[in-house]
């Protein structure tokens, strides 16, 4: 879950990112525009303005000046003042010009004035320069004490110089002009500044800031200034004497040898681009706040159902199909897990099928094997019935294929001298095969018990099968019927692969062929009666096309020239070891690869009985008198049949020590000995219901100890395996069974 | 199975009669344990008259001798068959006895 939180997180960073560069950046983009072009254009403004306002005065100023130097220019030559007693009039003039005084300096003297003067300092300077150029001249700007005249030279008609008019200006009319503040708002302000002969810059006027600023010179370096006192126009950023960034423009005003600074602070010109600057911040502030919210909310809105959908799909990851995500949301998030909850639905639909499907295949696989199993019952494996019979042995074996195959034999007793075997192939495989089969071999058995000629037996099984037989299926079938006191063997082929005959001589040769068709083809199918006279010790071999068709690894056949060199060789084999040695056989031969076909091999050795005595066959109890019964029956077939003693002995020592060891071996109940005297053979057989107890399986003793080390165990079975070279053990349906063979000397 | 015992210088001669086997063996097997428990006992053993023989009775005959070797006795086995004397020589037991044709032969060789 840390790992979903984490994810969320990344979720809800990602939109706050991206809806702050969506917002943020273009507000900003359009706020640095804004406040830009706002002070460029306030700038202008307020740089016009000041313009304005300072050529005013300038003009003004100089409309002043101007005006009172041509009326003393003219003043100057009136004949009024020529000469003395006219104070009156100057008097009158003073008032109607607005000039505090005027002067009539002649070398140096007053000759009259308006009011009481001295001619010293400005005065004198101003006359002295006026008579000296004979031109009206305007003295400079005196601050200590504050004063400015201009003086005209008087002359008369002829020209003579008779003095010098000298008139004070009234500086309150400078005054007020450089203090008029219309258009400056709070803090913008005027200042007239000229440069004293000392170099310094000085104040002529007080100002809107500073009453007394024309009482010192200014300590401040300013450039602006000093090149206004140069004539240089300027207008635009700077600072002011008081060390404040301004916008200001300068003239200069060539009457008073002063420039005029008209100037007003920028942080009051620029208040308005403050004041949107703030607007635009707090327009900001809230829009990001905006931003962040809408991301909130959106970051909610899909992480939310994101969330429910993780949870739900871990949930149903863990295997619960059965749940349902809930997500409310109304958009594409809730048609998701309307998806999802449907997928999962329709998983669990598959899996339940699946599971149907699975359960169903297993059931028909486990039926299958049991079909396999019961197929593989009805084939005879236990031979109890040939326990009693010296005369013949057989055995049989099926190696089936995987799947349900159709191979069948079977073999029975008819009567005291008759056996009936057969072997048989169902065309196909599968259950239908398996089915055709059993049916088969019930027909079989059943038709066989009412005595009928092999070929009518053929017959009769053929009819039944054929009866509703749609299936097209059919049978090839080997019969036989053995007469087991005399050899005779009367057989029919319905289709079969021809069996052999492994002579007792060694020879091996293939039955004679007989007319016949597969069962269940052809209803009025006849079948041809074979017959064929058997001989003491000679084998019959029965197999189904599976043994010859049987394929290695290259996927070439075993092949019938296989088999038969195998059976040339294999002809003094009991039946039971030619079945095994044959499967082995087909094993090595085919190694891994896979088998295709049921094969099935039955073999009958007939081992002949003889006219008068058929031998030996009793039954005993596990006790050890019965020993003594035993031994008394084969000293009495000895005297029948005038056996040498020496094989009486043989076979009467073998029997007592086979049977001693299975009965001290203990679990066994009855024992079945058979003793068989054919020509030229003597056979044992001995087999008992006891557990599995392979007696040859005792360990040899060694015979070359001293007395003291030497056992007894593994003497007695040692004195069987000396005196019988052929021993054999055999564990068959649950019963233990010895075979001993012995070659008669003629 | 029959068994005769005679004394004859010192010797004890067992005469077998019959079969020697899983049934008869015990009588047999209490006489010789009886024989060989005293001391330097010699025992011969007259098999002329003795049919068959299985594992069993050699077993016997095996317990004699290693009894005899513990108590210092002797025995001879005399006048076997020959089914019997092929049983013997399958099993080794020829080599592990002393073996005589015939009781008479078998007196001798005691005697002298």
């Amino acid at each position: 879950m840390g790992e979903l939180r984490q994810v969320k997180g990344s979720l809800a960073t990602q939109l706050l990112f991206w809806f702050l560069c969506i917002s943020v950046l273009p507000l900003a983009v359009m706020t640095w525009l804004t406040d830009r072009n706002a002070t460029r254009s306030l700038e202008a403004g307020v740089t016009s303005s000041l313009n304005a306002i300072g050529k005013r005065q300038v003009l003004q100023l100089q409309t002043y000046l101007e005006a009172r130097r041509a009326d003393l220019t003219v003043l100057a030559r009136s004949p009024v003042v020529h000469s003395s007693g006219h104070e009156e009039f100057l008097r009158y003039k003073c008032d109607v010009s607005g000039y505090l005084n005027l002067v009539l300096v002649r070398n140096r003297k007053v000759v009259f004035s308006a009011r009481p003067a001295e001619v010293t300092g400005l005065l004198a300077e101003v006359t002295e320069q006026a008579s000296t150029l004979l031109e009206t001249t305007t003295s400079r700007f005196a601050v200590h004490p504050r004063a400015l005249y201009l003086a005209a030279p008087v002359l008369d008609d002829a020209g003579r110089l008779l003095g010098t008019l000298a008139a004070e200006l009234d500086i309150r009319v400078i005054d007020r002009v450089v203090n008029d503040y219309t258009g400056l708002e709070r803090t913008g302000e005027t200042v007239l500044v000229t440069r004293m002969p000392d170099g310094d810059l000085q104040c002529l006027t007080p100002t809107r800031h500073d009453a007394t600023a024309m009482e010192h010179p200014l300590s401040a370096r300013l450039p602006a200034l000093s090149e206004g006192l140069d004539g240089v126009r300027l207008e635009g950023s700077t600072r002011d004497q008081r060390g404040r960034e301004v916008l200001a423009v300068v003239r200069y005003l060539p009457q008073l040898a002063a420039a005029v600074m008209v100037k007003q602070d920028r942080d009051e010109a620029f208040a308005p681009v403050r004041a949107l600057r703030q607007e635009t911040m707090v327009l900001g502030v809230g829009t990001l706040l905006l931003v962040l919210f809408a991301a909130w909310a959106c970051a909610r809105a899909l992480t939310e159902p994101l969330q429910q959908l993780t949870a739900g799909t871990e949930v149903v990851a863990s295997g619960d199909l059965g749940h349902r995500i809930e997500v409310s949301a109304d958009n594409e998030l809730g048609l998701l897990a309307q998806s999802f909850n449907r997928m999962s639905e329709r998983l669990a639909d598959s899996m339940q099928r699946l599971r149907e499907t699975i359960e169903t295949k297993e059931r028909i696989e486990s039926e299958l094997t049991i079909a396999r199993d019961i197929q593989q019952q009805l084939l005879p494996r236990i031979f109890p019935e040939f326990l009693h019979r010296p005369e013949f042995d057989a055995y049989a074996a099926v190696v089936p294929a995987k799947e349900v195959g159709g191979d069948l034999y079977d073999f029975f007793l008819l009567d005291e001298d008759h056996m009936c075997f057969m072997v048989g192939d169902v065309s196909g495989k599968g259950v239908p095969a398996a089915l055709f089969m059993a049916v088969t071999k019930t027909l079989f058995k059943a038709t066989a018990l009412n005595r009928p000629t092999m070929p009518e037996l053929l017959e009769r099984v053929n009819q039944e099968l054929c009866r509703d037989n749609d299936s097209g299926m059919f049978v090839t079938v080997f019969c036989a019927m053995l007469n087991f006191r005399t050899g005779h063997l009367s057989f029919a082929n319905a289709g079969h692969n021809l069996p052999y005959v492994l002579k007792a001589g060694g020879e091996v040769i293939p039955f004679p062929a007989t007319r016949g068709m597969g069962l269940g083809v052809l209803e009025e199918a006849q079948f041809a009666a074979g017959e064929l006279q058997l001989s003491e010790g000679d084998t019959l071999f029965l197999y189904t096309d599976g043994l010859t068709e049987a394929e290695d690894a290259e996927q070439k056949f075993f092949g019938d020239a296989r088999l038969r060199e195998m059976l040339t060789r294999s002809v003094r084999l009991s039946p039971r070891a030619l079945v095994n040695h044959t499967l082995e056989q087909i094993k090595s031969f085919a190694q891994e690869a896979p088998q295709s076909d049921d094969i099935t091999v039955l073999t009958l050795c007939f081992y002949a009985a003889h006219g008068g005595g058929e031998g030996l066959s009793m039954t005993l109890r596990s006790e050890l008198q019965e020993l003594e019964r035993l031994s008394e029956a084969v000293n009495a077939l000895g005297e029948a049949r005038t056996l040498p003693t020496r094989l009486v002995y043989q076979l009467d020592l073998a029997l007592e020590e086979l049977i001693s060891n299975i009965m001290n071996h203990g679990s066994a109940r009855l024992l079945q000995v058979d003793v068989t005297l054919a020509e030229r053979e003597l056979r044992v057989r001995v087999q008992d219901d006891g557990a599995e107890f392979n007696p040859f399986e005792l360990a040899t003793p060694d015979l070359d100890l001293d007395v003291d080390d030497r056992e007894i165990g593994g003497l007695g079975v040692h004195l069987v395996r000396t005196m019988f070279e052929h021993h054999e053990y055999a564990r068959v349906g649950g019963r233990n069974f010895v075979t001993l063979r012995k070659q008669l000397e003629a | 199975m029959n068994i005769v015992e005679s004394q004859q210088n010192g010797i004890t001669e067992l005469k077998l009669e019959g079969r020697l086997d899983s049934n008869t063996s015990r009588a047999l097997e209490q006489k010789t344990t009886a024989l060989f428990g005293a001391d330097k006992t010699r025992v011969l053993f007259d098999l002329a008259a003795l049919d068959y023989i299985s594992s069993a009775g050699l077993r016997v005959f095996l317990q004699a001798a290693k009894a005899a070797r513990r108590t210092g006795g002797t025995l001879v086995l005399a006048g076997m068959n020959e089914n019997v004397r092929e049983v013997f020589d399958i099993s080794g037991f020829s080599q592990l006895f002393t073996l005589a044709p015939s009781i008479d032969e078998a007196r001798k060789a005691h005697a002298g």
